[in-house]
């Protein structure tokens, strides 16, 4: 690896290159230490002062010191990149743990340095004096470098004077140039050692383990500041390689801080996929003269909840921040608040700047002439007028940047205003907790608790029981024992229009937490909880199931391993109580209500037709049944406007009536069944130019549920469209039944009977008698003869029900129906509850749309 | 007839999603069904707030669902 090295040859002239005589200075007069001179005594103080102080220089001697040597010379070649003269650099750590830098700039200049060699009285190159002489170099030079790198200037010369050893051969002017030193002094003049056509510096270093404490350079270290480097310095190629272990790698990123921003944020997910990049130069008066700076920042916002912000002056990072990075939050700060204001982006929290960095990845790049480092580390920047610069430059772009880019704002002031809430709803939680330690300690339960007597946890019960009458009931009916109640009102807000919203109060949700004691989150104990189960308890109307929704939302959310432990319940009240003679029970039902009548009335009634015919017993039975089954499909069936009469017309040879109505330009077909129908659609297959949305179960549905669609579609030409009436499946498959039985589809139809004395139908049971004109009516006939000697009370709420009652119905163990919500049922009621939430329409509407059946069956 | 509905509401969402920032939430989360104790925190924050309304689903319908075979 440095075969253009001759250590042991460097102060003779290679033969094969008869031109390339030593030249420039003679080596220093080592023998002659007693020809004390002016100049020996500045140089030599130079070098002892470094090797005495060095903390001074590199800021430590530890690792933090020995990496820093590195950077010193990687510097100067990021300078020479920075300046447009070098392309690459290579850094390399040897196998001896020396440390190799290379560029292809211009390379140190090697001729005599007259400045230079008149204050030292011989003739000294420049570079000797880059290597030997501290604060000599192109960074002083006005005009050379703008900025530079190199902390405080002190440069290579420093490692020089801190190395045990250090090489450096430049490729200028057609030659390989080289010089050597021990401990920073030369070994040697500058030597030329052969001819080349490249040009660059390399420097080869090996650290004083008299001076440091230890020598062995860090891989990760130094792949970490490289790649740094090469980020901040884009279009800049960095090669490193370790020769320890073979290890190694390139950094070449075109986009320079935008990919920087991007590599930090490779982990989270971008809240926006544009990178938010802007730079620029500002000249500001310094004395008489001015000077630019330099700034170049990057932003994005990630997912993360915490700040990632990556400052920097002059490659220099500068963990302490200082006015550079002051400038930019304000600015940051002040623009997204402006913006969220003007939009009306803020409810009622206003997010702080705090807020507004969470998930902020950053970086900022300084170019400063004469930067002033302050703070313990010398890391914090601490000239005044950059905080205005930065401040102004971002104000004014960010300002137009959100105005261009709606979208991107929108996402960054909603992530702002989840801070602020999440700081919010901290402080809340924090308050609640205190709150609820004291409770314990002062068993100051919720004053709406009526408590249970027993603590015995596993026999223990919470009803959460909807309204203030029902609560009343629940007190008085309870088993005082083992059962506690909490009302539950379910406040009503009036939200905006003139819509009444349902909401939990804060009381409300307090009181619950408090009275399980269980906690919440992830703190929640479930060995603390103070009932074993949580019966929910609420009407079976439409507010009744908003609360049930809100409760089990919030047990899921907030209590989860009490839902998923199986504590929570919900009571199911009966909606009849009968009383037959003396004896009273309760019907959960509707339908088993229905069903029960039915059963009731049909013991000993008997059917009789106009032409003689006695149905009764089994038959009876089930000629009630099936007419029962389709007495919903009728009204269905109704409701589109059809009547029974009208589709009898149409009843085919098989005794079915039509499923499906075809509207095909002016005309109408009738179909009984999919294969008729896809028969007729592939006959007009050449014709049919519109959809046909019978295809697939959501499109029928949509185009059956229509009423309205098709007087729409019947002008469209040769448009089909197609109706499909379900409900007549359902009247078919009764009708078989009925047929079965002796019946056809004229007998649910009333008839035209002139001159005839004897109903049509007559129901006999008993004593009492109902006459009928159809049979449709023969259900609802046998229901009312089943009520006979019942007396049936339907409860429209718990409120309702007295004490006994509710006890027997809902609380008594032995009689209550108590359903245990499983994590299933749990995250429905999220699910639901995410769909119906009052505040959020579109997502709501959306949702509706795409399930309209599902949510039209959700009666819970 | 809840607990159908519910089913088959169930569904229609099948990955965890975090009520709060709707990231997909990992089933180790200590925070479930929330992504993080942050989210689970604003929630609670939403709830003491009394923001989480449940609008009246009989003015819905006429708001919101066309969709409806009993509408005429």
């Amino acid at each position: 690896m440095t075969e253009e090295t001759n250590k042991s040859g460097n102060d003779q002239t290679q033969p094969e290159q008869p031109q390339a005589k030593p030249q420039t200075t003679p080596p220093p007069q080592r023998k002659a230490r007693d020809e004390y001179t002016e100049a020996d005594l500045q140089h030599l103080s130079d070098l002892e002062h470094v090797r005495e102080r060095p903390s001074m220089y590199i800021g430590d001697t530890g690792v933090r010191g020995l990496h820093h040597l590195v950077y010193e010379v990687v510097d100067n070649s990021i300078d020479e990149a920075m300046a447009g003269y070098a392309r690459q650099i290579s850094v390399t750590i040897n196998t001896d743990g020396s440390v190799t830098v290379e560029d292809d700039g211009r390379g140190i200049p090697v001729d005599k340095h007259h400045g230079l060699s008149e204050e030292f009285g011989r003739e000294v190159s420049t570079l000797e004096g880059v290597m030997t002489v501290l604060k000599f170099g192109g960074k002083f030079q006005k005009g050379a470098y703008v900025t530079s790198g190199g902390l405080h200037g002190v440069g290579v010369t420093v490692v020089n004077f801190l190395s045990e050893w250090c090489e450096v051969s430049v490729s200028r002017d057609g030659y390989v140039w080289q010089q050597e030193y021990a401990r920073g002094e030369p070994k040697g003049p500058v030597v030329r050692v052969s001819p080349t056509n490249k040009r660059g510096t390399r420097t080869t270093f090996k650290p004083d383990a008299q001076i440091f404490q230890t020598t062995v350079f860090n891989y990760d270290t130094l792949y970490k500041r490289l790649q740094e480097l090469a980020f901040l310095n884009r279009g800049v190629r960095i090669e490193f390689k370790d020769e320890r272990t073979g290890e190694g790698d390139t950094f070449y990123y075109e986009r320079g801080i935008i990919e920087f921003v991007e590599y930090l944020n490779r982990a989270s997910d971008a809240l926006h996929s544009d990178v938010i990049y802007l730079a620029g130069e500002t000249e500001i008066p310094k004395g008489d003269e001015t000077e630019i700076v330099g700034y170049e920042i990057a932003i994005q916002y990630s997912g993360e909840y915490t700040e990632n912000v990556h400052s920097y002056v002059n490659n220099i990072c500068t963990t302490e921040g200082g006015t550079h990075v002051s400038g930019f939050r304000s600015a940051l700060t002040r623009t997204l608040n402006n913006y969220g204001k003007k939009e009306n982006l803020f409810k009622d929290i206003v997010p702080t700047g705090d807020d507004f960095r969470e998930g902020l990845t950053a970086v900022i790049s300084m170019r400063v002439a004469h930067p002033q480092f302050e703070g313990q580390t010398k890391t914090k920047l601490g000239n005044s007028e950059i905080e205005g610069i930065v401040n102004s430059a971002v104000g004014e772009f960010l300002a137009t940047y959100l105005e261009e880019h709606p979208k991107t704002a929108r996402a960054i002031i909603a992530k702002g205003v989840l801070a602020a809430e999440a700081r919010e709803a901290a402080r809340k939680a924090k308050a609640l907790l205190r709150e609820r330690k004291g409770a314990l300690s002062g068993g100051g339960l919720p004053g709406k608790l009526r408590d249970c007597t027993s603590r015995e946890v596993d026999k223990c019960e919470l009803y959460l029981v909807e309204g203030d009458s029902a609560g009343g009931s629940a007190e008085g009916g309870r088993i005082r024992e083992y059962q506690a109640i909490l009302p539950l009102r379910g406040k009503i807000i009036n939200a905006y229009k003139s819509r009444e919203d349902k909401v939990l109060s804060n009381e409300e949700v307090r009181s619950m937490i408090s009275a399980i004691g269980s906690g919440i989150g992830e703190d929640l104990d479930l060995s603390k909880r103070r009932y074993n189960k949580i019966v929910i308890m609420t009407d079976a109307d439409v507010d009744g199931s908003h609360i049930r929704t809100l409760l089990l939302t919030f047990f899921y959310r907030q209590m989860y391993h009490l839902v998923n432990a199986g504590h929570v319940y919900i009571a199911q009240p009966p909606l009849f109580r009968v009383t037959h003679k003396k004896k009273t029970y309760y019907v959960q039902t509707d339908e088993e209500m229905r069903r029960q009548l039915l059963e009731l009335g049909l013991a000993e009634a008997v059917l009789e037709t106009e032409d003689g015919q006695r149905i009764e017993g089994e038959t009876m039975r089930e000629l009630c049944l099936a007419l029962a089954a389709m007495e919903d499909s009728i009204l269905a069936l109704e409701r589109r406007g059809i009547s029974l009469r009208d589709h009898a017309q149409k009843l085919n040879a098989a005794g079915e009536l039509p499923v499906f109505h075809v509207f095909h330009g002016i005309n109408e077909y009738w179909f009984a069944n999919r294969q008729e129908l896809d028969e007729f659609l592939k006959e007009h297959e050449h014709e049919i130019t519109a959809q046909r949305p019978a295809d697939d179960a959501g499109a029928t549905n949509g185009a059956a549920t229509n009423g309205q669609a098709h007087e729409g579609e019947v002008t469209g030409g040769s448009s089909i469209h197609i109706v499909e009436l379900h409900e007549v499946r359902t009247i078919n498959a009764q009708l078989k039944e009925l047929a079965r039985l002796g019946f056809d589809l004229q007998s649910l139809i009333p008839q035209q009977r002139t001159g005839k004395q004897t109903p049509r139908y007559a129901v006999r049971r008993g004593d009492s008698s109902v006459e009928l004109e159809d049979l449709r009516g023969l259900p609802a006939a046998i229901r009312s003869m089943g009520e006979k000697g019942l007396t049936i009370t339907r409860f429209k709420g718990l409120g309702e029900m007295n004490a006994e009652e509710l006890r027997e119905t809902t609380l008594d163990p032995a009689n209550r129906t108590l359903r245990q919500v499983t994590m299933d049922d749990a995250s429905a009621a999220d699910d639901m509850f995410r769909i119906l939430m009052g505040d959020k329409v579109e997502p709501r509407r959306e949702f509706i749309e795409k399930h309209a059946l599902e949510v039209k069956n959700l009666d819970i | 007839m809840f607990v159908a509905s519910l089913k088959r509401l169930r569904t229609v969402a099948k990955k965890l999603r975090c009520p709060i920032c709707d990231a997909e939430v990992p089933s180790d989360s200590r925070s479930l069904p929330f992504c993080s104790s942050r989210c689970r925190t604003i929630d609670l924050g939403r709830w003491l707030n009394e923001e989480y309304t449940l609008a009246d689903a009989r003015d819905e319908e006429e708001e919101a669902v066309p969709l409806d075979d009993e509408a005429d």
